[in-house]
């Protein structure tokens, strides 16, 4: 009865195996979980995040609590948490052309406040949204510069 | 015959028709629950990963095993073949869930129980809990009750032998 259950179960995952490869919604056997898509945001890696801190040309979002960014945060970075979005977004929509390029990110992959503040980015019009996944995490792993902010005041309102 | 034999023979007849109806129920509640993962494998994934159990590299592994597990137990349970295996497949299954389930809860996760893939939103919690040991319990009755068959009579049947009138005793 056992070599019966072994068989079953051999058989299923056989099929599950083939039916995964043929088909378009299929996903890597050994590889990373997928993430869901968010519609009109963009979702980048490490490589990509660095070379637009680099360049400039880039604003970055930081979706974590205000006692984190203030205590460190990507440099040049603004602090955005999903609950305070409603406080803040006008005086962020005053201050960036909805055009700019933003990257958003939290503490890594476990934290969806990344992605929560990308889509209500997306939703109050800028068109260049797009998340971090690796976050605070991967960079500092990496030894990505990281700096004290002196840009907010106590009460975290943008400069 | 006495009428110990008489009641025994009724209590049987009971426990047949109360195993069939257990089959088809659990062959019925695989099958649905596969479905919708089988399409969205994707989905059940993350799911899985919600629950924290299993190391992330052997995820999608299991999220692409599973559901045809269920699938291929589901369609044997309703068809009736090989009722016992696929019972015992199915009790497994759901002890594991149990299991995983109750680690979610000692752990305070609030996450999707991923069951039925995207359709109910159902979190873990204790009435799941409680829901999945009543299924485990019919599949263990079923299991150790009914006997693996095969062919097109095994579709109305609970792989037992029948009541004890039909067969002469001595």
């Amino acid at each position: 009865m056992f070599r019966r259950a072994l068989l079953i179960v051999l058989f299923s995952g056989l099929a599950g195996i083939l039916v995964n490869s043929a088909s378009p919604r299929g996903i890597p056997l050994f590889g990373p979980v997928p993430l869901p898509e968010i519609e009109g945001v963009e979702q980048i890696g490490l490589a990509e995040a660095w070379s637009l801190f680099q360049t400039g040309q880039s604003v970055f979002v930081d979706a974590r609590s205000g006692p984190e960014f203030a205590a460190r945060s990507i440099p040049g970075a603004l602090s955005l948490g999903a609950d305070e979005f409603d406080e803040k977004v006008s005086s962020l929509l005053d201050l960036l052309p909805q055009d700019s390029i933003l990257v958003v990110f939290c503490s890594g992959k476990g934290c969806e406040s990344s992605r929560e503040v990308a889509g209500l980015l997306r939703d109050a019009g800028f068109g260049h949204v797009k998340v971090f996944l690796g976050g605070w995490e991967e960079w500092t792993d990496s030894g990505y510069p990281t700096s004290r902010s002196s840009l907010t005041d106590p009460e975290g309102e943008f400069p | 015959m006495g009428l110990n034999d008489l009641n025994r023979t009724t209590l049987l007849r009971h426990e047949r028709v109360l195993l069939f109806v257990f089959r088809l129920l659990l062959g019925g509640l695989f099958l649905a629950a596969s479905v919708d993962k089988v399409v969205h494998p994707e989905m059940f994934a993350r799911a899985v990963a919600n629950y924290r159990i299993l190391p992330e590299p052997t995820v999608n592994f299991f999220a692409v095993v599973l559901p045809w597990v269920e699938l291929v137990c589901g369609l044997l349970l309703l068809s009736g073949q090989w009722t016992r295996t696929a019972s015992l497949v199915v009790s497994a299954l759901l002890a594991i869930f149990l299991a995983a389930v109750a680690g979610s809860l000692a752990r305070g996760l609030d996450i999707e129980c991923g069951c039925f893939g995207t359709i109910a939103g159902r979190t873990v919690g204790l009435k799941l809990l409680l829901e999945d040991s009543v299924w485990l319990l019919m599949s263990l009755l079923l299991g150790f009750r009914a006997k693996d068959e095969r062919g097109w009579r095994s579709l109305l049947g609970i792989g037992m032998p029948a009541p004890i009138d039909k067969e002469s005793k001595t």
